[in-house]
């Protein structure tokens, strides 16, 4: 039996250990072959910004993982226009480029998956 | 309906891990079934057998391990969040030689893969704390 799951994360990068988690819970979604989306609230839209070298505060960087995500399957990655228009940001500026959703297509989204996973 | 609980808070992180405890004993009394209890994150301190709190106060590992014996309940800490912060089991600490193992008993370390397969056995997945 084959569930989707919606993984949503709500953290900055570094502030705790929640985006590599996050990453870490729908990779292993992605190996048991279960259909997984990402959606990033709030300041886990500063997981998206490019060229982050967080090797300064000894941590590594998000980059790198959300990079290997199609390797996993993993391409439906999703955030809101409320977190975009809370830090300035555009989707154009990010990588990967999210899919951008408004609140009636954010009630959509969580309700069109049988699993969601918070953090 | 069958649950599955997961918990992301330490004991005295928040009041999310204890929230957890009070839902899993209301749905078991409820005739509900909880297929597994997953502690993720911080929520692998409620692992803890070192947690040693006054004898009048609550004890949250010591919770776990009552209601998980009384319903054959499966408790168990993702091994990857558990061994970062020093949650280990006997195997874990001679592999990572470290001087004393702090699993509690009744309590399992395996992977993220149970989660998920949790995910799917599931009528629901419950998560208790996180935000951060």
């Amino acid at each position: 039996m084959s569930k989707s799951v919606l993984v949503i994360c709500r953290s900055a990068p570094y502030r705790s250990s929640a985006a590599r988690d996050a990453l870490d819970m729908a990779l292993s979604c992605a190996v048991f072959e279960l259909p997984v989306s990402l959606l990033l609230l709030d300041d886990a839209v500063l997981q998206l910004l490019p060229g982050q070298q967080s090797g300064a505060i000894g941590e590594k960087s998000v980059n790198a993982m959300l990079g290997a995500l199609p390797m996993y399957d993993i391409d439906r990655i999703y955030t809101s226009l409320a977190s975009l228009a809370a830090h300035g940001l555009e989707a154009e500026s990010l990588d990967p480029s999210p899919e951008v959703l408004d609140a009636d297509e954010l009630k959509q989204l969580i309700d069109g998956h049988e699993v969601v996973l918070t953090l | 309906m069958i649950f599955t609980i997961v918990v992301h808070s330490a004991p005295y992180q928040s009041g999310s891990a204890a929230t957890a405890l009070r839902f899993t004993r209301a749905a078991l009394d409820a005739g509900h079934r909880i297929h597994r209890v997953f502690f993720y994150r911080e929520g692998v301190h409620n692992a803890s057998a070192l947690a040693s709190p006054p004898r009048d106060e609550r004890s949250l590992p010591a919770e776990w391990q009552a209601v998980a014996q009384e319903y054959d309940l499966d408790l168990v800490v993702c091994i990857a969040a558990a061994v970062r912060r020093g949650v280990l089991n006997q195997e874990e600490a001679r592999r990572y030689e470290k001087p004393a193992a702090n699993l509690a008993e009744g309590f399992e370390l395996s992977g993220l893969g149970q989660l998920v397969e949790a995910s799917i056995q599931s009528d629901r997945v419950v998560t208790f704390g996180g935000g951060r």
